[in-house]
């Protein structure tokens, strides 16, 4: 027994032990390490308490017995206390043990909502607990082990519809205790006029019922908390758990963890999967910024950490080193305008992994659907049309545009918003090209909006949100809502409306790079066109001298089922004509 | 909220790929959307008419369609008239919407029906129309707006649908009241239409007991009008049956042909198997006054000359939940004779349990005439 004190007090050579009361061992906390108070020998029950925080928790060790809860909500993790530690300490499989006060102090944290530094303290000690029950060892020889399986997942009430934001709860059909499977009516609630039978959405036990009858319940808010099998994978996205702790290797990760592991300056809430990603990594946990619920990292984080290189506080918006996949087409100031001339590419600071093998992955989610769109699209009958735009006059008066802009709250104007106008001016004389077509091709619909899509490149990928009715917009409008749209895209916060309706498309690919392409009709609009790079090239001029010209490749694709060649050329000698002499779009402008 | 699968899977039918390619990028758009998106594919649209008039049968087949229809492929508008009867809703105390003695003398049933919503009196003039669709369809507006079209355009009546989804017309004259039930996968929304209901026994029957005192839902009284009034004399229920029957089968410019037209429906056992017991369940007391939420109510009762203390009477208050006593207790006990309080004690030990009538006042009253060692006996039976 002393040997078995010696080493608790070894492995908490961090930490202050109090060996005040029993009742309420206090625990310091330095991080992440938590102090376990008194022996096991003793057989008292014995606390887990946070010197801030008044929560008792039961801890999982041999011969304890757990506490008589002072709250309602511990009460359940007595059972699974006491229905862990009687049966998981075995000499063999302490480590499942501890995986199981791991799954304790999670669902304790989904239950106990205003402990959070406690528990994440909780949780990152299963690692000191490695150390703590293989000391441990020649007490527990009696007691067997099972892998832990519960944890508690709250019930969100759902949207009932209707803008509805609280409704009443009329009737429980359920006890706290009961056992419910997946679709099993859980309570009748009321909102106005429609009476709804909740269903749950899980299989298990259901613990805590937030409300009682002719309460008012907020959708959106927890409902009930529902204790659920660990095994059931779509449960509980906020808590993950890591990989199962190997049995048997105490003190390979006992060493490994006092050598790498810092102790982080401030609380960090973390899973221990991603702690020993950490670690693997050499990544400073305090250097990440988390951002999952209450501060989290999540394994997202990490990568992310890991691909910048260096703690980001703030997405990166629009900055002018940021490499070119990062940079949307909407801003021209890397793009459009930048001469090339025998610059070479600047490599994206990206640190990236050789694949060691092959890599399967399902394709899912964003990806999918965008396979979905682009086999609708390769459906429709493409044809090309490219042509060459001398836009020297219009890089030549730049400067005064940026001004005006300036002067009308656009920062940094760029050409974007002139060639999209000047196609719009040029629609009202084709407007086949703003048609749209149904699936079959049996009817066309020329649209009397010009909702002149502009497609942006996030760090998710394409997005094509419109513009809508630049026909009577001006140039410094049009500006303004491609600005708009671009802080939305960043954002994430782009809106159906935004993405749906579009007439017709621009690409300015040239932002990137790039002078010819051959870009893909989005459905149902019937054409689409992609703007290269301005590059100085030499060119002869009216007099027939060499001289440098500003010169930008455009590739339009349409649907040649009901657009035909000559309208595309026409159309596009048009919108040629007013960027080429912005005077003529000025004098045509409506 | 749906689900974002649900959302995405949504917007992938009916906005085109890149409305799903936005929502699976960017989470759930940031404004709710208030009325989820129609699938492509608009479901067919099938009319019942109900056979019977017994409120039971009718209202045991529509929670039967509730129950066992899939309304994935089908819409369905069931069309059904009752004799006259009183239907309270989900969570409402019959005793506080409708006047049970006056109804019990009539021999008028009441029904408990399993939406939510206030109380109605059907007769023959009064036409019931239920509106079932899957869960994600489930719009009561546009159901109401069908009916407005149809009073508007087939009879001339200018109807319109208030903020309270009940259909108004002239002067904020209710002519139908609203109700739904929403479950998982499916969902009804039903409403009522008077075309020439008796008003005064409307009014008589749904006078209920008002000094009870609930936190049951309350039913939002209105002047009614009867459309027939206002409609002309040649408008009848069967008209405005047929009329409603052809716009909810012909408003989505379906073939008529291909839609399954009316079917009418005779809700017994044989024909619909399991109606037999849902029948029976609406029927039993258990559900009518079983389903009753806690209420208390109030009164005073006179007190005979040997208990009488400062007054003749005492305040006492019932409180019953579900439709069983659950505890008697004497108001202002304290101004009471100790004897008082003893024998309301025991009252409320031996009448715990029982079912509430409304003569439990009487029964209480009585038992406080009682001398104390017969009453003492009688606490124990």
């Amino acid at each position: 027994m002393a040997s078995a004190l010696r080493c608790i007090k070894f492995s908490y050579r961090f930490l202050n032990i109090n060996h005040g009361p029993t009742q309420t061992n206090i625990i310091s906390q330095h991080g992440p390490w938590c102090v376990y108070g008194r022996a096991p020998t003793h057989a008292h029950t014995h606390t887990l308490t946070h010197a801030h925080t008044p929560t008792r928790l039961v801890t999982t060790t041999a011969c304890w017995l757990p506490l008589s809860p002072t709250h309602a909500h511990t009460r359940s993790l007595d059972t699974h206390t006491l229905h862990t530690h009687t049966r998981s300490l075995d000499t063999h499989t302490l480590h499942t043990h501890t995986r199981s006060l791991d799954t304790h102090t999670h669902s304790v944290h989904a239950h106990t909502r205003s402990v959070h530094a406690h528990n994440r303290s909780l949780n990152a000690h299963t690692r000191s607990l490695h150390t703590h029950t293989r000391s441990l060892h020649t007490h527990t020889r009696s007691l067997h082990t099972t892998l832990p399986t519960h944890k508690l997942v709250p019930f969100i009430l759902a949207d009932i519809g209707e803008g509805i934001k609280e409704v009443i709860i009329k009737e429980w059909y359920v006890n706290e205790g009961d056992t419910v499977a997946q679709f099993d009516s859980l309570c009748e609630v009321q909102s106005d006029k429609a009476s709804v039978t909740i269903t749950s959405r899980y299989d298990g036990v259901v613990r805590n019922m937030h409300y009682s009858v002719d309460d008012t319940a907020l959708v959106g808010k927890p409902l009930v908390d529902i204790e659920v099998s660990k095994e059931d994978d779509s449960v509980g996205e906020e808590v993950q758990e890591g990989e199962a702790i190997s049995v048997g290797r105490p003190v390979e990760e006992a060493v490994m963890e006092s050598d790498t592991f810092t102790l982080p300056k401030g609380k960090i809430l973390t899973t221990p999967a991603v702690r020993r990603m950490a670690t693997q990594h050499k990544i400073a946990l305090h250097e990440v910024v988390g951002s999952g619920k209450d501060g989290r990292i999540l394994k997202e984080d990490l990568l992310l950490f890991l691909e910048h290189g260096k703690p980001t506080t703030t997405k990166p918006t629009t900055t002018t080193t940021t490499p070119p996949s990062r940079v949307p087409p909407t801003h021209t100031h890397t793009g459009v305008g930048a001469p090339v001339g025998g610059v070479p590419p600047v490599p994206p600071p990206v640190v990236v992994k050789v694949l060691g093998q092959d890599r399967k992955e399902v394709i899912k989610g964003f990806k999918k659907a965008m396979v979905k769109s682009m086999s609708l699209a390769m459906q429709v009958p493409h044809f090309g049309y490219c042509d060459e735009i001398d836009v020297t006059r219009l890089v030549e008066v730049k400067a005064s545009l940026r001004a005006v802009g300036e002067a009308a709250g656009i920062p940094r104007m760029s050409l974007l918003p002139i060639f999209i106008k000047a196609a719009s001016l040029a629609l009202t004389h084709f407007p086949v090209l703003n048609a749209s077509v149904d699936d079959k091709c049996e009817n066309i619909t020329y649209k009397a909006s010009h909702n002149i899509g502009v497609a942006m490149d996030t760090k998710d990928g394409l997005v094509v949100p419109n513009i809508k009715g630049v026909q009577g917009l001006s140039v410094v409008e049009v500006a303004g809502e491609l600005i708009r749209l671009h802080q939305a895209g960043l954002k994430a916060t782009l809106t159906t409306h935004d993405i749906t309706g579009g007439t017709f498309t621009l690409s300015n690919i040239g932002s990137i790079g790039g002078t010819y392409a051959k870009p893909v009709i989005l459905p149902p609009e019937v054409a689409i066109g992609a703007i290269g790079k301005i590059q100085v090239l030499p060119r002869y001029d009216s007099v027939g001298e060499v001289s440098k010209a500003h010169i930008m490749q455009v590739s339009w694709s349409a649907d040649h089922r009901v657009i035909d060649g000559a309208t595309m050329a026409r159309f596009s000698n048009l919108w040629k004509a007013y960027i080429e002499n912005p005077v003529t779009m000025m004098m045509y402008m409506k | 909220m749906l689900s974002l699968k649900k959302l995405s899977t949504n917007l992938l039918r009916n906005c085109g790929p890149l409305g799903a390619v936005s929502t699976s990028l960017y989470g759930s758009t940031s404004q709710p959307s208030p009325s989820r998106p129609r699938a492509t594919e608009p479901p067919k649209r099938v009319v019942f008419i109900s056979q019977s008039t017994d409120v039971f049968s009718n209202l045991a087949f529509e929670d039967w369609l509730y129950k066992n229809w899939s309304f994935e492929k089908r819409s369905i508008l069931f069309l059904w008239r009752n004799s006259p009867c009183v239907v309270i809703g989900r969570h409402q105390n019959p005793l506080v919407e409708a006047n049970i003695p006056y109804l019990e003398s009539a021999g008028v049933p009441v029904a408990r029906r399993g939406s939510g919503g206030g109380a109605v009196y059907h007769d023959h003039g009064n036409l019931n129309c239920t509106f079932f669709t899957a869960r994600e369809r489930y719009d009561r507006r546009q159901n109401l707006e069908l009916i407005c079209n149809v009073l508007n355009h087939d009879f001339g009546i200018q109807a319109r649908a208030n903020s309270r989804d009940d259909i108004v017309v002239g002067h904020d004259n209710k002519v139908s009241g609203t109700a739904a039930k929403l479950g998982r996968t499916s969902a009804y929304h039903h409403c009522t239409l008077l075309v020439r209901t008796d008003r005064q026994q409307l009014r008589l029957a749904l006078q209920g007991d008002k000094t009870i005192q609930i936190k049951a839902t309350h039913s939002v009284s209105s002047p009614v009008a009867n459309l027939g009034d206002i409609g002309g004399k040649d408008m009848t229920v069967e008209k405005l049956l047929a009329s409603l029957g052809r716009t909810y089968l012909t408003e989505q410019e379906q073939d008529p042909r291909l839609a399954n037209g009316f079917t009418l429906v005779n809700p017994t056992d044989d024909w619909f198997p399991g109606l037999g017991k849902i029948e029976a369940d609406l029927r039993s007391g258990e559900w009518i006054e079983g389903k009753t939420p806690r209420f208390t109510i109030r009164r005073s009762v006179s007190l005979p000359p040997c208990l009488a203390g400062t007054s003749a009477s005492a305040n006492i208050t019932v409180q019953a939940y579900h439709g069983v006593v659950e505890e008697v207790r004497l108001e202002d006990g304290l101004m009471a004779c100790e004897e008082l309080t003893d024998l309301v004690l025991d009252i409320s030990t031996s009448l715990k349990g029982t079912p509430y009538t409304p003569g439990i006042f009487c029964d209480i009253s009585n038992r406080l005439r009682v001398p104390q060692p017969l009453h003492t006996q009688r606490s124990f039976l």
